[in-house]
């Protein structure tokens, strides 16, 4: 165990401590009312068919102005906590809905307040674990497993065991060169990637070494916390969190190169409200950085890749973050490629359905979406869906081998086109 | 007062009946499920919420299903509330009694796209934008463009008669539905069309136009389960044009001139009244600017081949600008038009008489005011409004807009729409009744002008509906009990909308 | 923080982006940092140009085709 822990270890997820459920349900409706009102006065619902969970249930009940209007009717008496809080697991955190809201997108600007359902369903789970109603049993496992392995227990989604963490950097073992531990540049690599789709963090670190960017890992890499935050367990995610904060502090890291959307919004999104900024290193956005290194010359695609692709925009990046041009300048770039763009608005309405848990308690659901993303891109008449999201990659690799359609990820396709495979 | 049967609760039995027609899945009872399906966007009586809670929601995916659902439902004499998008601002979705909750938006399969005779058939429970995104790789388009264009579905469309805003150009939802089946209350399975009974066939003489009669019935004669529709080539060519004028008055006049200058391309023409440009310099980016001596606004927009769109414009600019109006550029006509479906639903638009911003559910009042009438109708609705907004404080004004009405022409009458805020969470039920007084007021104006109460959203709601029967004096509305009557023996299709129930009290000789 | 009228002031020149007065938002959290104003506004463009061309192949401008003027009035430039 890392002594770097500033904190022990919150109680086991589904251990004791809990609040009476009044109590919980009084401060969070009280905590939500206003925008709820913002919502269920409003009522234009211009969020539903974005929205990849209701396009797959087109149950009225599993969409964001439900989430909102079911606080109203806490509020009025018409319903308790309790009898509403399990819809909240119908719920990819995309952050499609909240962008698309005309008040956010037409009027957001003006009066700087903005529609925030990713914060209200996340909230809401934590509002449910901490009054006990035990709705989502397999969160409540994986957190459990996440703080056994320090990471998320990635290698078993049926019996959701804990991973090892002593293995959390195997992955980098048959490089031919050695990545030393600390520095002022450190590559974070997801629990996805570290332990399960170990190509990514592989092609990431051959790109960084043959563009001569010196880097580091860390010493111990615990799980970045923003799953157990958004499964409901804030407390869990900010332990995971401290120790990643004091490793980085430790190792003298100045900036922190991530390779997974996820890993990012956790650390651009959730650290900041943890963490005084300049605590924090600066970080770093991998396929930014390989969009940079190509504009300076850095690194050059010497091998043409002979395919008909479309791209897969990562939600956390396109509608949380409105990050979707480097990814199209990096695929155009690519020689021998034929790019066949769906522009990053339709993509609003996209998802694979692994964000937020989705794919941990709503399996059968979760696939269905990864089904449908991948018909939508079978319709393009394309070889391949590029996506730049680990998460993203394997159900869509599930469904795409179902549908015959290759599922590729970004950065491994920019070590290929670079040459640094062969 | 009349005494009325009033409409059987859902028992278990019924639910078990509905579990074993549907599935357990497709039967909802949890408190989720019905909250979600309790109001639209029409301003609501929070402080009742529950009352307009339904017993239970069925998603039926099939016309047999929808059959199976109706065939219990009259056996048993409980109430079915048809539910599409719930987008509708009138009212015609929410639950008066209880009952049971049909929501169709399960039924959204596109059955059928027939390019050599320009039609697609399909349930409805899809999305307009979603059909287009669906078409646009064949070039084709379905113009049906209300502003909850983007989340509305094709059913509710139907239910309610929709108008769209480029409807001077391309027709409105009736004029663009070619056929539908319907599921009727007693649980039969009906195909309807323009006469006769070929799903394709557009104008046709043979026996009666019973599809028309199906079409803004609030789901109060059948549920649609199929509709065939009408395709257009996708536009070539968009160009929105937005002119500013000193006064009202000039704008009206120029209003009258756009929309009878014959351009076929011409979609949309929109007046904008001095109330609302002054509220959108309040809270708008592309109206914050505009100098103080504009003070009426008249949009418009063309649709079509490229030639004809720009030979129009031509003749556009030069009628408005003949006329008074000054452009107002580029950047707001194209933004503002492309901004139509978003930008008039935001509640942070509210505002209490000292400034103070609150969220603020929208009103939009939607009748039908013949030209000439117009500028009488506007000052009428507004001295109304704002007598309640100084008596009650959580009402507000956000001015009038005028729109073409009309199929295919711009002339004739105007979707009249005065959009009133209403502060839900200070409601209790003094000020919620000040609010259907509010609106009895502006129906009765409507009447006294010649107007119809509505002329898209339908009138359901308290403070129109129990005006229909005034409007349709001349025995329309006793033909129309009639047809209730003769359709839903039992009285379960929406019980009590379009102020219905009258249509089993005097066949009792009640009271 | 400039004045642009009543109930509106400019507080990003660099944007130019209007919002409301923010003594009118008593009752209203004002939690949008810069940088989200910044997306949201982008954001906002994106969608439109998206909402043109889901309607016709090709938006044509009336200053394009007829002698009016680009810009209108109250504009910068005018």
């Amino acid at each position: 165990m890392s002594d770097e822990a500033r904190v022990t270890a919150p109680e086991t997820a589904g251990g004791n401590g809990h609040r009476p459920v009044r109590e919980v349900e009084q401060e969070f409706v009280r905590g939500h009312l206003l925008q709820a009102y913002g919502c269920f006065s409003s009522g234009h619902k211009f969020c539903r068919e974005v929205c990849p969970v209701y396009q797959v249930t087109r149950n009225e009940q599993h969409t964001p102005t439900a989430f909102h209007a079911n606080v109203v009717a806490i509020e009025k008496g018409a319903a308790h906590l309790e009898d509403v809080a399990e819809n909240y697991s119908y719920c990819t955190l995309c952050g499609g809905c909240e962008l698309r809201c005309p008040n956010t997108l037409f009027v957001g600007d003006f009066y700087r307040n903005r529609t925030r359902t990713v914060k209200l369903v996340q909230d809401m789970r934590a509002a449910a674990n901490q009054a006990g109603l035990g709705l989502w049993p397999r969160w409540q496992r994986w957190v459990e497993a996440t703080m056994v392995g320090k990471n998320e227990p990635v290698l078993d989604y049926e019996n959701i065991q804990p991973v090892d963490p002593n293995r959390v950097a195997d992955w980098a073992k048959d490089l031919p060169f050695e990545i030393p531990r600390g520095g002022e540049n450190i590559l974070f690599v997801d629990c996805e990637a570290a332990y399960y789709r170990t190509s990514l963090p592989k092609a990431v670190a051959k790109i960084l070494h043959a563009a001569g960017v010196p880097f580091g890992l860390m010493y111990e890499q615990w799980c970045c916390g923003g799953p157990s935050l958004e499964m409901g367990y804030p407390d869990h995610a900010r332990y995971l969190a401290e120790h990643n904060v004091a490793d980085w502090k430790k190792a003298g890291a100045k900036r922190v190169f991530v390779l997974d959307p996820h890993d990012y919004i956790s650390f651009v999104d959730m650290y900041p409200q943890f963490f005084p900024e300049e605590e924090l290193p600066e970080f770093v956005f991998m396929i930014d950085f390989v969009a940079e290194l190509l504009d300076q010359g850095k690194i050059r695609f010497v091998k043409p890749i002979e395919k008909t692709v479309t791209y897969h925009d990562p939600c956390r990046m396109n509608k949380r973050l409105g990050k979707w041009e480097a990814p199209r300048k990096i695929l155009r770039a690519i020689p021998g490629l034929t790019f066949i763009d769906v522009d990053h608005v339709t993509q609003w309405a996209y998802c694979s359905g692994a964000g937020g848990g989705f794919a941990v308690e709503h399996p059968d659901l979760a696939k269905k979406i990864a089904d449908l993303r991948i018909a939508r891109a079978k319709e393009l008449n394309v070889e391949a869906l590029v996506s730049a999201c680990p998460w993203s990659e394997r159900p869509l690799t599930s469904s795409g081998r179902e549908q015959q359609l290759e599922v590729l990820d970004l950065l491994e396709l920019v070590a290929e086109a670079m040459g640094l495979n062969d | 007062m009349a005494t009325l049967t009033l409409p059987n609760p859902v028992t278990d039995k019924v639910i078990a009946e509905l579990e074993a027609a549907l599935g357990k899945d497709k039967v909802r009872t949890d408190l989720g499920a019905r909250i979600a399906r309790t109001r639209v966007p029409a301003p609501f009586p929070v402080h009742r919420f529950a009352e307009y809670m339904p017993d239970v929601v069925v998603l039926p995916e099939t016309a047999e299903e929808v059959s199976a659902i109706l065939r219990i439902a009259n056996q048993y004499r409980v109430p079915v509330v048809p539910r599409a998008g719930g987008t509708g601002l009138a009212d015609g979705a929410v639950p008066l009694h209880k009952g049971i909750l049909l929501d169709i938006k399960k039924m959204n399969k596109i059955i059928e796209l027939d390019l050599i005779n320009r039609t697609v058939t399909v349930q409805p429970g899809l999305n307009m934008l979603k059909l287009n995104e669906f078409l646009a790789p064949y070039g084709v388009f379905y113009p049906d463009d209300p502003a909850s264009y983007p989340v509305s579905i094709i059913g509710g469309r139907i239910g309610t008669s929709g108008w769209s805003l480029i409807g001077s150009r391309y027709g409105h939802t009736r004029d663009l539905v070619i056929s539908l089946q319907v599921v009727l209350p007693t649980g039969e399975i009906v195909r309807l069309s323009d006469g006769g009974g070929a799903p394709k066939v557009r104008k046709a003489s043979t026996g009666y136009n019973l599809k028309q009669l199906f079409i803004g019935t609030q789901g109060t004669l059948g549920v649609v389960t199929e509709a065939t529709l009408e395709l257009f080539p996708k536009p070539e060519a968009e160009l929105a044009a937005f002119f500013g004028y000193e006064s009202f008055d000039e704008a009206y006049r120029s209003t009258g001139a756009l929309s009878t200058s014959g351009l076929g391309t011409l979609a949309a023409v929109i007046l904008f009244d001095e109330r609302k440009v002054e509220y959108l310099r309040r809270d708008d980016e592309a109206y914050i600017p505009l100098p103080e001596r504009i003070k009426a606004v008249v949009a418009t927009a063309l649709y079509g081949v490229e030639e004809e769109v720009r030979a129009a414009a031509n003749r556009l600019f030069r009628i408005a600008k003949e006329t008074g109006g000054e452009y107002l550029g580029d950047e707001l006509s194209a933004g503002d038009w492309a901004s139509r479906h978003d930008r008039y639903a935001t509640p942070l638009h509210g505002r209490l008489p000292d400034g103070t911003v609150v969220p603020m559910s929208w009103h939009c009042e939607d009748a039908a005011i013949i030209y000439s009438e117009l500028p009488a109708i506007k000052q009428k609705w507004h001295e109304i409004t704002d007598r309640y907004i100084r008596q009650y404080g959580i009402f507000d004004n956000w001015g009038m807009f005028f729109y073409s009405n009309n199929p295919y022409k711009g002339w004739g009458d105007y979707l009249v729409e005065i959009d009133i805020g209403i502060w839900e969470q200070a409601l209790n039920e003094e000020t919620w009744q000040a609010w259907v007084n509010l609106k009895r007021e502006i129906t009765r104006a409507t009447l006294e002008h010649q107007g119809s109460i509505s002329a898209c959203h339908g009138a359901c709601r308290e403070g129109d509906a129990e005006f229909i029967p005034v409007e349709m004096h001349e025995g329309g509305f006793e033909l129309m009990k009639k047809i209730k009557r003769l359709l839903d023996p039992n009285n379960i299709l929406n019980p009590s909308k379009n102020y219905l129930h009258l249509a089993y009290v005097d066949e009792e000789g009640a009271p | 923080m400039k004045q642009v009228r009543k109930g509106v002031v400019l507080r990003r020149e660099d944007l130019h982006v209007f919002e409301v007065d923010p003594a009118l938002m008593s009752r209203v959290p004002q939690d949008v940092t810069d940088i989200e104003q910044a997306r949201i506004v982008k954001n906002r463009w994106e969608y439109l140009d998206w909402m043109h061309r889901h309607f016709a192949h090709k938006t044509v401008l009336l200053s394009e085709v007829t002698a009016a003027p680009s810009q209108g009035p109250g504009q910068a430039g005018h």
